[in-house]
């Protein structure tokens, strides 16, 4: 999913764009099994703190992460609006919580921008690129950065 | 290219073919030396086809090295096979290597071509040159190229296989398949063209013409030619038949003339016009230029290269392929089948609400799920016999190693086992299996010796036993020196001499699972066994297994373990707290204990930070979920505390949770690997209402209490010696005769005790004994020597077991039972009577001091008066040894005497260390040996050693301090003086192993003695 992203120059990219906190955030489409709502959640203690907890989704353990912790910012509270995205990444599934789910804009690959320089860099790791869209600035983020490696 | 494609397809193929025939050509070779000088020739021949088809496969997928070393066993085998070679123990190990060697390089076939097989080569050479008769040798090493009648020749094949198959009376054909149209045109591959021909014949050459593909340059030419060398006794009309292919492309090759198109053959009387000579001998050292695809030469070298700088593969991944037999995968397609059936006739019920459709379709989904489960866990199942059967040859070699005989038996094979536990068992079975062989067998001699079969045997069982697998695994070798066990163990401080009396037999063996008293080495110098035991016990645990031992001296061990069926499901228990659930698998679980509000203050103490609840006299300690969660703990004042007491396999501590739950069957699912990390936990699990819940890893959970076994030993040890601040302290048994009456012994006397029913105790021939070990063992009462009141029967009672005179004495007393260790004042005026030696007070109660020689000897005088004799033996064949004792205890030093008089020396005691040093140079010429108590007034223990030290006459006296509780400074401190062993005091095996040394040495040392004459003159 991700060559698909970086590969194809001149082609269009389907961005699923959500809010964390105050700010809009996107991720490729194609690499998102499914979005689901937060349900009962199991608290895992000493866990890393971005971990959320586990969920059950049809016989699969899932380790749910909180995006917002992971970009830097403080504990996610979830409320209604808030969904986990179910990304599969190298043989795993793992949930991304974030705040509001937006919409899906279609965006040409080649207008994207890498990320202003002066993001910090512990977090410019964690960004594909920028790219406007209307009159906002959705900042793509890159998915196995995100996942990162867990505990070794 | 195409060939490219055929060769990854069937290479998997043909190397999971290959793995199969080495794992059964070890058991059948093996076999086939057991039989030795008789030949089995159905198993020769079943290995000899075995290395033949991994040898037809190596040469048509271009593997040189696997086919050279393949066909070089072949050699070998077809010659035991003719029985022009007998199979001796030599011949196998050398085929054994080289299968091994045949193993590795199949499992590495990229690497294959690279490895270094001349060593094993040339064993296998020689192995047939030295059988075979002077004129045939040469053909072992000579190649001998097969004239064509078109281009000289193109393949060329061993003059012995040659003269080998003719010798068989087989005509040799040349046959040439053209891989595309010939077999994969048809529908074929190549392997079973391959392994049909081998069915009635015999491989002796395949070669690939790659100049029949053409070059690149070159059109394609739609042709692949394979030439096959083949040995047959078919005769030329019925080849035809079996290879399928064009007569023109089969040629038959006579003994000395130029192959022959079967086309132009004229059937055994025909003509055959050979007139030039047909075989050319060329030495093997000649590079053949059809040997080897030259075309590819460039090719080779790249991949030489690369192959080179890779890093080496594993030797032996692990299977990530099964093999399954069929009607499993129809099964569980039948099911799935079902299974939909029933999801949509629930659907349709739920869409109708229809709840007689509901509840019959849940029902059908609950079967075929249970059958389903069945199933999947069935595909997992593998005979335990494909583990048993490498160590036929690990015992073979062993033995051979270190001389001796040993003949392993397994039965129960055919038991399967998950796959994974199954390969988890290796390596813990290697292990035991191994130790068995070099530890527990005995040499041929010491086994002749000891009156057994010179040939021990290991047997290897498997069984199914009450859901569980269990694997046992015996030795009829010298059994587990239980006590030497025991005492490293103490020694190593894992284990209390209190705890050990108490502790069955079977536990003590058990000991040899802890850590410390394996790695400890002191061990396997004395018994010899056990190094890495600990290991075996950790692996076993991951497993979810458990190890019993059974061992008897002299006899043979014998370990079970008890493993279950699967991992994937394992019976668990469901706890919560703080409204979160968790399971605990139930293996770990050993009971479940409430305290009930009100007693926690009784049940619960606290030793510094850490709580420990007793638990029937031990102290477990306390671990609190809510602390290792970081929740609130419960207030345990308004509401019961429910523990699970969990073991770890090294050691158990009590777990408090909030709420106990039900045992369930739990499917383990791994957890992701952002929390991989975390050691407390196994994994997690779905619930019945869909929910998650985490199981607790207790040994992780431990780890991150901060408990461990060090802790807990010492909680245990601050526990006890809580209120006995100074002075020197005894560990005492405390036990009832009357309710009233408490007696007391020193713990060291007591061998064992065992709880007994009023109706056990037998009146025979005027005395009261009871059936122990399959003997009668005699009992006594204090009330047959003093005067005291009697047992009630309402009382639970126990019997105690001295030793007196090396002969076991039971002593019938009453619970309650109490282990102290205290400093005491012993009384020996008040109570002084027959069997009482004295008495002390202890918190408030008056305790009775047994003297257990009186008790015994009053209770069997004739023993004694047997016994009596044993000093003047001792005296007839010298002088009767002397032992110095000085201990300030009236009670201990009286007890010590009869101790050491019960051997048959003579004793000078002293009341303290002042005392001693005068009797000493008195008599210092008499005195063997010097047995002290450390803590003595006027003088102590150390300074009278140190004063024995200083005297040019004791230099080499042995000195042993004896002592109730010996630290390991106080040790130092002992040693630093000039002492030569710590004893707990009355610990009557290592007295009388002490003494019988110091005398052996003396009287075998006369100098000693003769240096002390000159001092003494002076």
């Amino acid at each position: 999913m991700l060559q698909t992203a970086t590969t194809t120059s001149g082609q269009t990219v389907l961005l699923t764009t959500f809010f964390v906190r105050d700010s809009v955030y996107g991720l490729d489409a194609a690499g998102i099994q499914e979005v689901i709502r937060v349900g009962a959640l199991t608290v895992v203690s000493h866990s890393p703190k971005e971990v959320t907890g586990i969920v059950n989704l049809r016989g699969k353990i899932v380790t749910i992460l909180d995006l917002g912790m992971r970009l830097g910012f403080t504990q996610a509270v979830t409320s209604g609006d808030s969904r986990i995205f179910i990304i599969e990444d190298r043989n795993e599934f793992i949930g991304l919580l974030v705040d509001r789910v937006d919409e899906v804009v279609e965006v040409e690959r080649d207008q994207w921008q890498v990320p202003p320089a002066n993001v910090p860099c512990g977090q410019a790791r964690f960004f594909q690129g920028v790219c406007r869209v209307l009159d906002r600035v959705i900042t793509v983020l890159d998915p196995s950065q995100i996942l990162g490696e867990g505990v070794q | 290219m195409s060939q490219t494609n055929l060769k990854d397809d069937s290479l998997c193929e043909y190397l999971a073919e290959c793995s199969e025939h080495l794992a059964t050509i070890e058991i059948d070779l093996l076999a086939i030396e057991a039989k030795a000088p008789d030949i089995d020739e159905q198993l020769v021949n079943r290995v000899f086809r075995a290395a033949h088809s991994i040898k037809g496969g190596a040469g048509f997928f271009d593997l040189p090295k696997i086919r050279q070393l393949a066909h070089k066993t072949e050699s070998v085998l077809d010659m035991i096979r003719s029985r022009q070679m007998e199979p001796a123990p030599e011949v196998v190990s050398i085929l054994l290597l080289a299968f091994d060697k045949l193993g590795e390089l199949v499992q590495n076939v990229e690497g294959s071509n690279l490895v270094d097989i001349s060593e094993f080569v040339a064993a296998l050479a020689g192995l047939a040159e030295n059988h075979l008769p002077a004129d045939r040798k040469n053909s072992i090493t000579e190649q001998v190229a097969i004239a064509l009648p078109d281009s000289g020749w193109h393949i060329q094949a061993s003059a012995f296989d040659l003269s080998q198959a003719r010798r068989g009376g087989k005509s040799i054909y040349l046959i040439e398949y053209d891989l595309i149209h010939d077999i994969q045109r048809r529908g074929r591959k190549p392997l079973e063209v391959l392994n049909a021909l081998m069915h009635s014949g015999q491989l002796l050459e395949s070669v690939f013409d790659l100049d029949s593909a053409g070059t690149l340059d070159e059109e394609p030419s739609n042709r692949l030619l394979l030439e096959v060398l083949y040995a047959t006794a078919l005769e030329p009309d019925l080849i035809c038949r079996l290879v399928d292919v064009p007569p023109e492309r089969i040629l038959l090759i006579p003994k000395d003339g130029v192959a022959i198109p079967l086309t132009s053959w004229k059937g055994p009387d025909g003509v055959a016009p050979p007139t030039e000579p047909v075989e050319f001998l060329l030495p093997a050292q000649v590079p053949l230029p059809s040997l080897s695809p030259r075309s590819e030469g460039s090719l080779v070298n790249g991949t030489e290269r690369s192959v080179k700088n890779a890093p080496a593969p594993p030797l032996a991944p692990s299977e990530t392929t099964i093999r399954l037999n069929v009607s499993l995968l129809d099964n569980l397609m039948t099911l799935a089948g079902e299974l939909v059936l029933s999801r949509n006739q629930l659907n349709e019920s739920l869409s109708r609400k229809d709840q007689r459709g509901i509840r019959s379709g849940a029902q059908r989904v609950s079967l075929v799920t249970s059958e389903l489960q069945e199933i999947v866990t069935l595909t997992r199942m593998q005979p335990v016999g494909s583990l048993f059967a490498k160590f036929t040859r690990l015992v073979r070699d062993l033995a051979r190693d270190l001389g001796k005989e040993v003949l392993l038996t397994v039965e129960g094979g055919d038991v399967e086992i998950d796959k994974t536990i199954l390969e988890g068992l290796g390596d813990p079975l290697t292990h035991m299996v191994r130790n068995a062989v070099d530890h527990g067998i005995e040499t041929p001699a010491e086994r002749s010796a000891a009156g057994k079969h010179p040939c021990g045997t290991v047997t290897l069982k498997a069984s199914h036993q009450a859901g569980q697998v269990v694997i046992e695994m015996a030795d009829d070798g010298r059994g587990l020196a239980v006590e030497k066990i025991a005492a490293a163990s103490v020694a190593k401080g894992l284990v209390t001499r209190e705890q050990l009396l108490t502790m069955p037999e079977r536990d003590k063996m058990a000991l040899i699972f802890l850590a410390g008293v394996t790695t400890a080495g002191k061990l396997s110098d004395v018994s010899g066994r056990g190094v890495g035991m600990d290991v075996v016990k950790t692996n076993l645990d991951r497993l979810g297994g458990k190890i019993e031992i059974d061992s008897t001296l002299g006899r043979g061990s014998r370990f079970r373990i008890k493993l279950p069926l699967t991992l994937a499901i394992i019976p668990s228990l469901l706890v919560s707290n703080c409204g979160q659930r968790f399971a605990i698998p139930q293996v770990n679980v050993g009971e479940l204990i409430r305290v009930r509000t009100g007693q926690t203050g009784l049940r619960i103490e606290r030793v510094g930070e850490a709580e420990v609840l007793s638990v029937r006299g031990r102290l477990v300690p306390l671990v609190h979920l809510s602390d290792t969660l970081g929740t609130q703990r419960a207030n345990y004042e308004v509401r019961p505390m429910n523990v699970v007491l969990v073991d770890t396999g090294a050691f158990e501590y009590g777990l408090v949770v909030e709420e106990l739950h039900d045992t369930v069957e739990i499917v383990v699912k791994p957890l992701g690997r952002h929390l991989k990390g975390l050691a407390e936990y196994a994994g997690a699990t779905i619930l019945g209402d869909g929910r998650v819940a985490v199981i607790l890893d207790v040994a992780g959970l431990a780890a991150r209490a901060r408990l461990s076994i060090g802790a807990i030993e010492s909680a245990a040890r601050s526990g006890s010696l809580a209120d006995t601040p100074v002075g020197e302290v005894h560990s005492l048994l405390l036990f009832h005769n009357s309710p009233d009456e408490t007696c007391a012994v020193p713990i060291e006397q007591v061998s064992r005790i065992e709880r007994l029913k009023v109706a056990q105790v037998e009146y025979i021939a005027g005395r009261r004994v009871m059936q122990y070990r399959g003997a009668s063992l005699p009992l006594v009462t204090l009330r047959d020597t003093a005067s005291v009141q009697e047992l009630c029967a309402e009382q639970r009672w126990v019997v105690i077991i001295f030793e007196r005179l090396g002969r076991p004495l039971g002593l019938l007393a009453a619970e309650p039972l109490d282990m102290v260790e205290a400093t005491l004042e012993i009384d020996t005026v008040t109570f002084r009577q027959r069997g009482i030696a004295g008495s002390a007070v202890l918190k408030g109660r008056t305790l009775l001091f047994l003297d257990i020689f009186e008790l015994a000897d009053a209770a069997q005088p004739e023993i004694v008066c047997l016994e009596e004799r044993a000093p003047t033996r001792a005296s007839s064949s010298g002088m009767v040894p002397t032992v110095l004792v000085a201990d300030d205890s009236d009670f201990f030093r009286g007890q010590i005497q009869r101790l050491v008089e019960a051997i048959g020396c003579r004793v000078l005691a002293a009341e303290d260390g002042q005392a001693a040093w005068e009797l000493l140079d008195r008599h210092s010429g008499e005195v063997d040996m010097v047995a002290t108590d450390i803590e003595m007034p006027r003088m102590d223990g150390l300074a009278l050693t140190r004063k024995i030290r200083a005297d040019r006459r004791f230099a080499t006296l042995p000195i042993i301090a004896l002592s109730s509780l010996a630290g390991d400074e106080e040790i130092a401190r002992g040693m630093a003086a000039g002492v030569d062993e710590y004893q707990v005091k009355l610990n009557k095996e290592e007295l009388m192993e002490s003494i019988r040394n110091a005398i052996g040495r003396r009287s075998k040392d006369p100098a000693s003695l003769e240096c002390q004459t000159p001092r003494d003159k002076e």
